[in-house]
């Protein structure tokens, strides 16, 4: 096996789990296109690969895996059939697994019994019990199969190809399934155990915690508000938390993990969510759905990445998305932690220019008025440029809506049932006219029976929709915010102050290390 | 303000996992972005290709990473309709023949042009096998790949050079053959 580079050790994962996964995230078909979805297949898959394989119920993947060599293996009798269906299916879908399978299974049905295929996926029964996967789910497990085979570099292909081919010929019980599961999950825990270092993150969540602790034994809470995030970080910057955007992304992180820790217990104890989620004095209006937000949250917009939506130009990569990305993936703590959010975005980019002059050896003025932050975007400013940036998701919403509407002659109920029918009309022909002014690739004319077209308006659409509720809490947040006796320009001005002594005790004089 | 229950310890170790594996996932998911590495699929698509054109940065691989090779082999054999292993040792033929189940494949040389050569697959069964691809696999266990005409009466015949790659290959005894 070569040597990894060092460079690449940059957290708990090592080079090599780094250069195993890259090569399944920038797997790409004939016209350059990712094989995988990121949303769908590389999300779930990164986190399956760094969760620690000692529960059995995360080797639930494995063991749904399992069942689908299977069953792939029994649907028809080519001699490839195995390697077609898990590598060769240039960008695996639900409908191409299906697809696929249907082909198989026309070109020599089930070769062993006790599987079938239905409408939404396979069912496998056994004497012994039965399975079902779902055509979602195969794409993620056919990711996970290639990760298996290419990882060390092909080293472990040999034993999991083994343990397929022991799946494939086992007797039809439960326990082959079992069997196949275990040997997978073994070679899983030890590549982890080798590639995979969380000390590193562990350090992380103790510094946190130690920092934001409150009380001991029962009683004890962790408490933090955006000051708390700006203090931690002038505490640690000057040793291992130099970056505030990591700061501030660590102590999202906390928050998710906590939060999900409550929803856990809440759940054994079947208490209401509302009686741990947020104190009474929170800025934040909370319910139960922003309770599961904070813990289940992912940002919508790589759903934009993918077929059919990505047919669709719905953003501007430069103008529109790339602004909106951190607001998204943050998600609801962009609203319940605004301050501490508009300074990663602002001073935030500001440092990661500094630690850009200082890698590329520039200097002068430019690095000066980064130091001094003097040509830092004003929060204000920052506030006037989402409100553009909600009137443009805006347009673009209705624009889509016409494309969904057009060439349909039953009108849906929603979002039109409320509205009357002057309103409605007055709707339309914003939607119309919206749709005329758009001249975007995908926005022409939608034929009725273009379905993957009008999916990926639908798909798109709804992605606008929670792009453009999350734009607009946050900037209700700022509202709020510029409305107390400290508006945004007086913290602007507080913060310009202290984050250009921090950069200057950071990167001045000598401009110290990136 | 953020307010969250941390008295309980084997719950707070829990959160601590929670953190270092999505730390973790972001990480991958953060250094990944741009990798474009040798995937298995990449590998398959390799080794079902029509013919030529040898991808170099893939052979280099499979030159020096013997689990590559392995994994490379089982692609073409399960691509392949045919498979002929090493002649004979003691095969006396310039070119010795190949047989596999179900196949032949001699090389001749030709009576008119001394430097050519006839080669021959006969295949046996009807219908005829729809096969267009010819991969010898040499001592080193390095793949090439030969488009071939296709089957008249049974058999596909090429005339080749004397000095041609599959001669020179075939050549060699501990070449083996798979037709697709």
């Amino acid at each position: 096996m070569s040597e990894v580079p060092h460079w690449l050790q940059t957290g708990g994962a090592d080079g090599r789990i780094l250069a195993d996964f890259a090569q399944i995230v920038g797997a790409r078909d004939s016209d350059g296109m990712p094989k995988y979805a990121p949303h769908s297949v590389c999300e779930p898959l990164a986190r399956y690969l760094a969760g620690r394989g000692a529960s059995a119920k995360r080797d639930a993947p494995l063991y749904e895996l399992c069942q689908l060599i299977r069953a792939v293996d029994a649907a028809g009798r080519g001699a490839d059939r195995l390697w077609l269906f898990f590598l060769g299916q240039p960008r695996p879908s639900a409908n191409g697994c299906r697809a696929m399978l249907e082909a198989a299974l026309a070109d020599g049905g089930w070769s062993r019994p006790g599987f079938a295929a239905t409408e939404g996926g396979l069912e496998i029964s056994y004497a012994d019990g039965g399975f079902s996967i779902n055509y979602g789910r195969m794409p993620f497990l056919i990711a996970l199969y290639e990760f298996m085979l290419g990882m060390e570099d092909f080293a472990c292909a040999e034993e999991v190809i083994a343990i397929a081919e022991g799946l494939a010929a086992g007797p039809a019980e439960e326990a082959t399934v079992s069997q196949g599961t275990n040997a997978l999950a073994r070679l899983m825990r030890r590549y982890r155990g080798e590639h995979l270092n969380y000390a590193r993150h562990q350090e992380t969540f103790d510094a946190i915690l130690g920092f934001v602790g409150v009380g001991v034994g029962d009683g004890a809470e962790a408490v933090f508000d955006d000051e708390t995030i700006l203090a931690f970080w002038r505490v640690h910057n000057e040793a291992r938390f130099r970056l505030y955007a990591t700061v501030f992304d660590a102590f999202v992180g906390f928050a998710r993990s906590m939060a999900a820790n409550g929803l856990r217990r809440a759940a054994q104890m079947a208490e209401s969510l509302d009686e741990w989620s947020v104190d009474d004095d929170s800025d934040v209006e909370n319910d139960g759905q922003d309770a599961f937000e904070v813990g289940e949250w992912q940002s919508p917009l790589p759903l934009l990445d993918q077929e059919p939506a990505c047919r669709i130009r719905f953003l501007l990569q430069s103008s529109e998305r790339r602004p909106l990305e951190a607001l998204m993936e943050t998600g609801p703590y962009a609203r319940r932690l605004p301050l501490a959010f508009l300074r990663r975005e602002i001073f935030g980019g500001v440092q990661s220019s500094i630690s850009n002059d200082l890698r590329l050896g520039r200097e002068g003025d430019a690095l000066r008025s980064r130091l001094d932050c003097s040509e830092a975007e004003s929060y204000a400013k920052r506030r006037r440029r989402l409100e553009a940036l909600e009137q443009r998701l805006r347009s673009l919403q209705l624009a889509s809506l016409h494309a969904l509407l057009s060439g349909t002659r039953d009108l849906p109920d929603e979002p039109l049932a409320a509205l009357t029918a002057e309103q409605r009309n007055a709707l339309l022909a914003d939607c119309a006219k919206a749709f005329r002014k758009m001249t975007r690739k995908g926005f022409e004319s939608v034929a009725a029976d273009d379905a993957a077209h009008r999916e990926g308006f639908r798909i798109g659409a709804d992605v606008l929709r929670r792009t453009g509720q999350q734009v607009d809490g946050f900037l209700t947040v700022l509202q709020r915010l510029d409305g107390a006796a400290d508006g945004l320009a007086a913290r602007f001005a507080a913060d310009r102050e202290v984050f250009a002594g921090e950069f200057g005790k950071l990167y001045g004089g000598g401009h110290g290390t990136v | 303000m953020e307010r969250f229950d941390a008295g309980d310890k084997a719950r707070l170790e829990l959160a601590r996992d929670d953190f270092a594996e999505e730390a973790t996932a972001r990480e991958l998911l953060g250094t990944a972005a741009g990798g474009q590495g040798l995937s298995p699929s990449r590998l398959y698509a390799y080794a079902r290709r029509r013919e030529g054109t040898a991808d170099l940065a893939i052979e280099r691989r499979l030159r020096v990473n013997p689990m590559l090779r392995a994994c490379y082999r089982r692609f073409v054999a399960a691509e392949a309709r045919f498979y002929a292993p090493a002649a004979m040792a003691a095969a006396t033929d310039e070119v010795p023949p190949r047989r596999g189940e179900g196949w032949r494949l001699t090389a001749a040389r030709s009576q008119a042009e001394p430097g050519q050569y006839i080669l021959i697959i006969e295949l046996d069964g009807a219908p005829e096998p729809d096969v267009e691809i010819l991969i010898l696999c040499d001592r080193d266990q390095v793949f090439h790949h030969f488009a071939v005409p296709l089957p008249r009466r049974g058999a596909i015949q090429m005339i080749l050079d004397a000095d041609a790659e599959p001669i020179r290959l075939l050549r060699d005894p501990r070449t083996e053959a798979y037709l697709r």
